[in-house]
């Protein structure tokens, strides 16, 4: 598929942090510029292509976001935390993350991510968990991310597609 | 090879975008399109990527690998958000 029409999205991202006292949180506003084109609920932004001698060309390297992550009431979504959750309780959270890709290592969807943790807090937009374990489950190899434990996860509540309560 | 002949206007508020084509090393051809940064003698630099209004992920091209140079206009950007 031809990629032509330059695009700029906005949009967020989770993140996470080893500050101990983590203090006031908020999601930052980022911003891409590139060609788009959409894969199911996933948008994949190239930032360079390679154009092919038979006149194809291929993404080399780009940004692959949910739909929910973009900054749009179009993509507003139904929040997926259940309403009898509680401070302090031990929770897993599924939820589809960011990726960034390469020629070396071209990808077509998002991320699944698992994180258990401690709910420390719920904000409009997102969630921050406290010691939180984060294994990415899809695609495969399933690993840890990061692979050392931050001390704070904040997700932003419209990348959340689950959440169960563990003890 | 392109003339380093100056696209960014730095009193204009608005970005400039550009769409650049180019080549590496071994002859293949890429196409890329941003925020035009900077503008030197000998290369440029394409920005990707922003966070809170502060470009994070760019490119610098050299001139010399640069095969052409189009500002877009911004009413040809499509805006996703």
């Amino acid at each position: 598929m031809k990629m032509d029409k330059v695009y700029n999205i906005k949009y967020v991202d989770a993140y996470y942090t080893d500050k101990k006292n983590l203090g006031q949180t908020k999601l930052s506003l980022h911003e891409a510029w590139g060609y788009v084109k959409r894969n199911g609920n996933n948008i994949i932004i190239t930032f360079i292509k390679k154009r092919l001698s038979n006149g194809q060309e291929e993404s080399a390297l780009g940004l692959i976001i949910p739909d929910t992550a973009l900054i749009s009431k179009k993509y507003e979504v139904k929040n997926k935390i259940p309403t009898n959750l509680k401070i302090g309780e031990s929770i897993a959270v599924t939820w589809r993350d960011i990726v960034i890709f390469d020629s070396g290592d071209l990808r077509n969807d998002c991320s699944i991510m698992y994180t258990e943790g401690i709910l420390f807090r719920i904000e409009k937009n997102h969630i921050v968990l406290k010691n939180p374990e984060t294994v990415r489950t899809y695609p495969t190899p399933i690993r840890n991310h990061p692979i050392e434990k931050p001390c704070y996860y904040i997700i932003p509540t419209s990348f959340i597609t689950d959440i169960i309560i563990t003890k | 090879m392109m003339t380093a002949k100056k696209l960014l206007n730095k009193n204009n508020p608005e970005n400039t975008i550009a769409r650049v084509v180019f080549h590496n090393s071994f002859n293949e051809e890429y196409e890329c399109a941003g925020v035009l940064m900077r503008e030197k003698k000998d290369l440029i630099r394409v920005a990707f990527g922003a966070k809170n209004d502060k470009m994070v992920d760019y490119l610098d091209i050299k001139r010399s690998d640069i095969k052409s140079i189009d500002i877009i206009n911004s009413s040809n950007i499509k805006r996703l958000y």
